[in-house]
């Protein structure tokens, strides 16, 4: 066996120190490698389809060409493959994960079952997807589109809104407490698949509907009776809320709280709503690398993913998942992470008791 | 309309269209061949490729794939009593017994024939539907679904084998098994037992293949030396064309009954063949006769599968809103190759719903096609020694139950409630109705909640909820006049005899206490966590109180006892011989990895139980770690690993 003289060991960290992080990257090759992309989701759906999208760039802008799979492994709403991603991921660059909203807000909400801390990985990419609020325009009693939010307010005051959502405690959460923060009585059937209530509201059992901004302009953008009357907006790089690009003229929630009662809107609940919109919209979609990986892997990889963001194929078809909303890397996405799966102890009692008052539920 | 129609048809007959067609329903007859993977399988299988493909070679291909599943699967379902998907689960019910007697393809011909004759039912229903169906689809609000869960539910009735309260006792407990895991109108996790893989559901295929597949394996193994009891091969796949034609009046009943649920919103794919089963039972004659190996409990449901692509393609195609998984995940392509479904396709771009639509009918054609040649090959199976089999088909069964959700706990479960179904047969529980319930138990928890919250009582007054309501009714009553014959002699000596009944009663003291438990669990929660495991376990012990009352009091044979256990040949191994041996297997794959493990299973039981020549028994287990091999690298898997594999990286396909 070989032994460790002392010189040996100085002249290894020298090595180390003079070597700079550039020479590494250009060094980083991971060719003849497969690089696995874990998706904590079925195929066919959205998480998986964008990213078999990007997939299809990934590999000719990687360093090496390696070939690139994408391995499903569904579960728990992501959480099993989470977990499983938290402990055994190699760090050598050859496993990343697509995580989404699914998989940070069981890290907000502190779900027991969630063994795995999303800020420890390294954040290479993260996709915002706007979200709205829409409704049959002659059943809440709302005109829509921003027109003019305080008649639209008090038309919903005076209707009788019913929505659909899966349950509780998700990212719906964020509608929830939007109904309670305007004081609208709103009843809400639960069980219901984002699919499975956009058949309720197209039968007109429900007529008001949530979902993200790009099925909504989809499904609904031609329907005059069908309008959106708000939407949760996006965050711009100043930290701003900004409206959502893919609808300009609609007011984001703030504004239309604004409008509507003449005040701004403050407080625990207000927080809570601001935590589950980054989790929900922000980071609706993030390209991961597992905790520890070496700068200059990251690097190579926030480099391909913009160079894959950016090919023509792919800035094509982007907005047919996503919508329109810019893309962040690196660090910003590390930032809204941080944010969408951080909760103050008192916003969290406040998400306690309005569940626990209105739906008997608890994040405990 | 006709210029579209047309236009779609040369588009299809365009070279490399028809050549991506073949390829697909090539690609969906494996996929469905093999248990476990589906419709669902073999689109992810597509999926990588279907980029940068043209749009209508795509659609092709993955309408090819998507309407052929359902056709292939009835090899595994009649040959080998193990459902080849979720479609065909009531195939195996007459499907098998008939290999068993030698008219596998007798079986297989009729079952190809009714497929077909559905898929290119459900084609035709689907090119009016897309005009005029929307209206109707809309009227099937949160009532109309309930309602339509409670036809389902009532099937039950008359499939509960040869004792009342034991069928309903065992839909109990397939609503009580659907009960684990997160809740669905709350996403709380309830009696979880602990584990990270009861976060979901328990999956369908895994019940499945416990409930029929493990059961049957086992039992075969221990009474007969060949599938075909006969050792031949019966009347070949003639008659099986004549039996489709003298039943033609009820496969088209049950294409139309495929065609319909499969379009509704409410039930979802999966039960679609356990209602043309049981439409089948309820509305022809000598019913005594189905579950021994009658040809119209193949024809009912196989119409009713095949049709019901068709079906559920007219909620994809006009709203968008996919009419059961294999639809989800076709929707998925769908976008992915930029074909947005709504009704704009339908007025902007009728030629593509045509090409659908003619896909589907070409891909059935193509998709019998291959099946009826192949068919007189495949039969030759039910010849074969069974010793030889057995091993690979416990390898397939452990392999499809790792599809689910492709993790360890997937193994364990199919393991735990493969034991459940074998005492379930041994003592005369109905499984079949476990499975309904099952299959049901998501559906009724949420439906009955999501009408009671929106509508109370008011929904009653809808015009089509009377109409369901009216036709339960009238299945309930079918069920109920229907005339059991007496189930076999009551003898001291036979399985309905009341001596040496002790252990039933330990098998009906454990599915008590697991009533209890589920019961006591439901109520840590709150009326939407807890309310429906709660109805599910009291239900359960309401239906297994009369039972017991009767085997305490009746003194003498009856219908309330079953034990095969009393007739079966002593000289042969036990079925718990079995079990542990399937114990052992799942052991040695915590040891040496699931692809090594089930290696040594095969090659120790060829060798030893099979006799055969070390070599040989070698040869069968290095094919069958290939065939895992080819089948991780195409679909991406991992299988997993043991002890062996967190010390040392093994090289493809052994890891």
């Amino acid at each position: 066996m070989m032994k460790f003289t002392k010189r040996m060991v100085l002249g290894m960290m020298a090595a180390t120190m003079l070597s700079p992080a550039v020479a590494a990257a250009e060094d980083f090759s991971l060719e003849g490698e497969t690089v696995t992309w874990i998706v904590g989701f079925k195929e066919g759906g959205g998480t998986d389809r964008l990213t078999r999208l990007l997939q299809s760039k990934l590999s000719e802008h990687l360093p090496g060409n390696p070939k690139v799979i994408v391995l499903n492994k569904p579960g728990g709403g992501s959480v099993t493959a989470a977990n499983a991603f938290e402990k055994v991921a190699p760090t050598d660059g050859t496993m990343l994960i697509m995580a989404s909203t699914s998989t940070f807000l069981p890290v907000l909400l502190g779900a027991s079952v969630a063994e795995y801390n999303p800020n420890g990985w390294e954040a290479v990419a993260g996709f915002a997807r706007g979200a709205t609020m829409f409704g049959i325009t002659d059943q809440i009693g709302a005109k829509g589109n921003g027109a003019d939010p305080k008649a639209d307010y008090a038309g919903l005051k005076d209707s009788s809104i019913r929505f659909g959502l899966e349950t509780p405690i998700s990212a719906e959460m964020l509608d929830l407490v939007a109904m309670n923060l305007l004081d609208v009585d709103a009843r809400v059937l639960f069980g219901l698949s984002s699919k499975e209530a956009e058949g309720a509201f197209q039968r007109g059992e429900t007529n008001m509907n949530t979902d993200n901004t790009r099925s909504y302009l989809k499904d609904f953008g031609e329907d005059p009776k069908v309008v959106p009357v708000w939407t949760y907006g996006v965050i711009d790089e100043a930290g701003n809320l900004q409206r959502d690009p893919d609808l300009p003229d609609v007011p984001t929630f703030p504004e239309f709280y604004e409008a509507a009662t003449g005040k701004t809107p403050e407080g625990l609940g207000y927080k809570l709503q601001q935590n589950l919109m980054n989790a929900k919209v922000m980071i609706s979609k993030a390209v991961m690398l597992p905790k520890g990986t070496p700068e200059h892997i990251q690097a190579a990889y926030v480099d391909a993913l913009k160079a894959v963001v950016a090919d023509p194929d792919v800035a094509a078809k982007l907005p047919r998942e996503v919508g329109s909303m810019p893309v962040n890397f690196g660090e910003a996405t590390q930032r809204a992470i941080e944010l969408g799966t951080a909760m103050e102890p008192e916003v969290r009692q406040w998400a306690n008791e309005f569940l626990q008052a209105n739906y008997d539920s608890s994040l405990d | 309309m006709l210029e579209a129609a047309l236009s779609a048809l040369s588009q299809l007959s365009a070279p490399e269209t028809l050549l991506a067609l073949v390829a697909g329903v090539v690609t969906g007859l494996v996929v469905g061949v093999l248990p476990g993977l589906g419709g669902t399988a073999g689109l992810a299988l597509l999926l990588p490729f279907v980029f940068g493909m043209e749009p209508n070679t795509a659609l092709a291909m993955m309408i090819g794939l998507t309407a052929v599943t359902t056709t292939s699967d009835t090899f595994p379902s009649v040959l080998m009593g193990i459902p080849g998907t979720s479609g065909s689960q009531a195939t195996v019910l007459d499907g098998f017994p008939m290999s068993k007697r030698g008219e596998g393809t007798r079986a297989l011909s009729a079952a190809f024939i009714s497929s077909l004759f559905g898929g290119i039912f459900g084609a035709f229903v689907l090119s009016f539907a897309v005009f005029f169906a929307k209206p109707i689809i809309l009227k099937i609000g949160f009532g109309e679904q309930f309602m339509l869960v409670v036809l389902a539910l009532s099937m039950v009735g008359i499939l509960t084998g040869s004792n009342i309260w034991k069928g309903l006792g065992a839909c109990s407990l397939g609503l009580m098994l659907g009960a684990l895991g997160a809740a669905p109108l709350s996403g709380v996790e309830r009696a979880t037992l602990g584990t990270e893989y009861l976060l979901d559901p328990l999956p369908l295929v895994i019940v499945g293949l416990a409930m029929f597949a493990t059961p049957e394996i086992i039992d075969l193994l221990r009474r007969q030396s060949t599938i075909s009891e006969t050792g031949k091969l019966g009347a070949g796949w003639l008659q099986g064309f004549k039996d489709w034609l003298a039943n033609w009046w009820l496969s088209l009943r049950c294409s139309f009954i495929g065609c319909i649920i499969g379009a509704l919103p409410g039930l979802g794919g999966s039960v679609v063949d356990w209602i043309a089963y049981g439409h089948a039972l309820q509305t022809t004659k000598n019913r005594e006769s189905y579950g021994t190996g009658d040809v119209r409990g193949v024809i009912a449901p196989e119409s009713a599968n095949n049709a019901k692509e068709g079906g559920a393609l007219i909620p994809t195609i006009l709203l968008g809103i996919p009419g059961s998984g294999s639809m989800a995940i076709l929707l998925g392509g769908l976008i992915l190759i930029g074909v947005e479904p709504g009704t704009e396709l339908v007025t902007d771009q009728l030629d593509q719903v045509y090409l659908i639509i003619w896909s589907i009918a070409a891909a059935n054609i193509v998709g019998a096609g291959i099946c009826f040649a192949l068919s007189p090959q495949i039969a030759k199976l039910t010849t074969i020694r069974y010793v030889l089999l057995a091993p690979f088909m416990f390898g397939i069964i452990f392999f499809a139950a790792f599809q689910a959700t492709r993790s360890w706990g997937d193994l364990v479960a199919l393991f735990l409630l493969s034991t459940l179904g074998v005492y379930m047969k041994r003592f005369g529980w109905s499984r079949p109705a476990l499975l309904i319930g099952f299959v049901l138990s998501a559906r009724v928890e949420k439906s009955v909640y999501q009408t009671v919250a929106l509508y109370g009582a008011s929904f009653l007054e809808r015009p089509i909820v009377m109409v369901l309501l009216v036709l339960t009714v009238l299945s309930i009553a079918a069920a109920v006049f229907f005339k059991q014959k007496p189930p076999g002699p009551m003898s001291k000596e036979g399985p309905f005899s009341n001596q040496g009944t002790k252990p039933q009663w330990i098998f009906l003291a454990l599915l008590v206490g697991g009533a209890l438990f589920i019961l006591q669990d439901g109520m840590n929660f709150n009326q939407l966590t807890g309310l429906f495991p709660m109805v599910a376990s009291i239900s359960a012990l309401l239906f297994f109180a009369p039972l017991a009352a009767a085997m305490l009091l009746k003194k003498a044979p009856s219908g309330v006892f079953f034990d095969a256990e009393r007739v079966a040949d002593k000289s042969k191994p036990s079925a718990e011989f079995f079990l542990g041996l399937l114990a052992g297997m799942l052991l040695l794959a915590a040891l040496v990895g699931f692809v090594l493990g089930i290696a040594t299973f095969i090659f120790l039981f060829l060798w030893l139980r099979a006799n055969v020549a070390w070599w040989k028994a070698l040869l069968g287990a290095g094919g069958f770690v290939l065939f895992l091999g080819v089948l991780s690298n195409q679909l991406t898997l991992q299988y997993p690993t043991g002890l062996l594999q967190s010390w040392i990286t093994l090289p493809w396909p052994l890891q």
